[in-house]
């Protein structure tokens, strides 16, 4: 947990930006100024910026209205001197949490508001909310570029994090996520690959702190079908991922030295032998769940048994019996037994 | 006025307000204020005044806070702000006549409480409005933009949805405004771009002006309903197929709404037939089908629905 006193609530939008001719980055600032709760920093951090695309950014930004427009903060991620674009953020920002947003990404209007809420009773954990994904098309519009949606959203359940499956999944970005601040700088360390940083400071943030789900969807990431997803190189992504866990080992930040190192590299020799493992000891554990569930069957079968052999039934079935035994009490002088 | 934009067509924006935050509204129009003012910078649009209705039980602007929207609209270039609170719920099809009333713009601009403009959305509105043939331009919707297909060429749909929609003076003018007494609200919308249709205008959708739209999901991926919705779009379903001669799909959605067994939908229903009963509903229009396009329970060819 963290050793900190917690800091009084305050938010900040980190909106990662590869570059200002991102599809949707408009409609991204447009979604952070239409929040509910304006009570928050935006950072916009352009990587590799050069400096007509800080430029063109500025433009943008300084189309909205000026209570919006003031708040956000341009960053050269170059000049920050950080790894990563959401290092830089980091940073930069003072807020007590911090928050991705991608250049596909549109927030719903009570996104700050609802962090605010969570954050003031969770004690300094991080806060995981639920991304609903809708595919669109992109297309152009006279001299616009517009995106279309073709399917309805789609919002995956609720899923509590889980180390084992975290451990063998693949990289992913820190959407829908609310940071505490203090936390993720810790836990950003020298050596983590930039395609791993979003998986490790996940699992850092989850061992360190916590993550507390507010079941609400507050972020909605647009995909496009056509474009078609890099897939994952697994070679690659193994090392990266062996990379980031030697990092976060190496760091004694969130966890013992040795703690990631025992589960990696030297008890497994690849990231599928593990996943392995961990299926097998599923499929143990849902065996274990069937037997148990097989035997607490089997035990209210035999309360309830016992139960009807109590009732009124059973009275009435033993009712000559008793009588007898009444008979002998009298003689003997006790009292009846009770019907 | 920048000199371009004082030969450009003058605007009124309509905001009818029901129990919504000041704050909410102050928000609204700072966004609205700068995109009027993006549009005056390229000669779109000329003067604008903004017409605020409040049906809400309480006024939602306080003295002070209308004071202080009306000099911020004069410091940034609008002609003027009037507040009018209602006394009573005049629903967006009442609210939006009643102000209709009080300008005599060559556009308007209505634009729900809930939304904020982005910054190119005027402009966008007013350029395509500059077609003499269309009537009503429709904004596209973030986050969650309305499934209805348009003509990827020529923008032209169905009908334009009321949460943000440019109308040309001329048709408020020739149609009456909404049809008030048929629909409190939702589908006041849809009756009257058709109508508007009906009498040879054209209702465009603008994929490239956007307006954020403060609507959410649920953990299930469904829009968030209040019960008023709930009600009254049931009501106006029932409203619509009559009013556009579909008796058929009438029946279907009644049977629907009671084999529901929401008690709004029962409401809806009870009400629909009280006034079936007194002889209180609208003679039905356009029996040959000319612009009227039912899909299921639709009133456009959707891409998707957003409860699928």
């Amino acid at each position: 947990m963290i050793d900190q006193p917690p800091a009084p609530f305050s938010l900040a939008a980190l909106v990662i930006c590869p570059t200002v001719d991102a599809p949707g980055i408009a409609e991204t600032l447009l979604s952070l100024a239409a929040q509910t709760n304006a009570e928050f920093e935006v950072h916009v951090i352009v990587a590799e910026g050069k400096p007509s695309e800080m430029t063109a950014m500025a433009e943008l930004v300084g189309t909205f209205d000026d209570t919006f427009s003031r708040r956000v903060n341009l960053i050269d991620e170059g000049q920050i001197g950080s790894e990563t674009p959401f290092g830089s953020g980091v940073a930069r920002s003072g807020a007590s949490y911090v928050a991705a947003l991608y250049p596909d990404d549109v927030v719903f209007a009570h996104w700050a508001e609802t962090i605010a809420l969570h954050a003031r009773r969770a004690g300094g954990r991080a806060l995981s909310s639920l991304v609903a994904v809708q595919p669109v098309d992109e297309a152009k519009w006279g001299n616009e570029r517009i995106v279309t949606t073709v399917a309805r959203p789609r919002v995956p359940g609720l899923r509590a994090f889980d180390l084992f499956d975290h451990l063998g999944s693949p990289p992913m970005l820190l959407r829908g996520l609310a940071l505490p601040r203090l936390t993720v700088q810790r836990v950003l360390v020298q050596g983590v690959p930039p395609v791993a940083e979003g998986w490790a400071i996940r699992l850092a943030v989850a061992l360190s702190s916590g993550i507390v789900e507010t079941g609400e969807v507050t972020h909605l990431a647009r995909v496009v079908p056509s474009a078609g997803h890099a897939s994952v190189d697994a070679d690659a992504w193994d090392r990266d991922r062996r990379l980031a866990l030697e990092a976060l080992g190496r760091s004694g930040l969130t966890f013992g030295a040795d703690f990631l190192g025992s589960l990696w590299p030297l008890g497994y020799a690849s990231p599928s032998r593990l996943e392995a493992e961990v299926a097998q000891l599923r499929a143990h554990l849902r065996h274990a769940e069937e037997v148990g569930q097989a035997h607490a069957e089997a035990e209210i079968a035999a309360r309830r048994q016992a139960a009807e052999l109590l009732s009124s039934a059973s009275w009435k079935a033993s009712a000559p019996l008793r009588a007898l035994s009444d008979a002998v009490r009298r003689r003997r002088g006790t009292p009846p037994s009770s019907p | 006025l920048p000199e371009q934009a004082r030969s450009a067509p003058a605007l009124a924006v309509h905001v009818v307000l029901f129990r919504h935050r000041e704050g909410a509204v102050t928000t609204l129009l700072r966004s609205v204020d700068r995109s009027v003012a993006d549009a005056q910078d390229c000669g779109a649009l000329g003067p604008v005044t903004f017409l605020i209705g409040d049906s809400s039980p309480a006024p939602v602007l306080s003295p002070k806070g209308v004071t202080r929207l009306q000099r911020a609209v004069v410091r940034s270039g609008g002609e003027s702000l009037a507040y009018h609170d209602f006394d009573r719920n005049r629903g967006s099809a009442g609210g939006n006549n009643d102000l209709f009333r009080r300008s005599d713009s060559d556009l308007v601009l209505i634009v729900n409480p809930d939304c904020y403009a982005s910054p190119n959305l005027v402009r966008m509105l007013c350029l395509t409005m500059e077609d003499p043939e269309v009537g009503i331009v429709e904004a596209r919707q973030v986050p969650l933009e309305h499934p209805k297909e348009f003509d990827r060429r020529s923008g032209d749909t169905s009908w334009a949805s009321g949460s943000c929609m440019l109308i040309r003076r001329r048709v408020v003018d020739r149609l009456g405004g909404f049809d008030e007494e048929s629909f409190f609200m939702y589908c006041d919308d849809v009756d009257f771009s058709w109508r508007a249709r009906l009498d040879g205008f054209r209702v465009v959708y603008q994929p490239a002006a956007c307006v954020f739209h403060d609507k959410r999901l649920d953990a299930q991926g469904q829009i968030v309903a209040g019960e008023a919705e709930v009600y009254y779009s049931a009501e106006a379903s029932l409203m619509m197929a009559w009013k556009w001669s579909n008796p058929e799909l009438l029946e279907t959605a009644r049977h629907a709404l009671l084999a529901s067994g929401a008690e709004p939908h029962r409401r809806a229903v009870e009400t629909f037939d009280v006034r079936r009963a007194d002889g209180r509903l609208p003679v039905p229009v356009d029996p040959e089908r000319q612009v009227s396009q039912f899909v299921g329970h639709d009133y456009a060819v959707h891409r998707f629905g957003y409860d699928d």
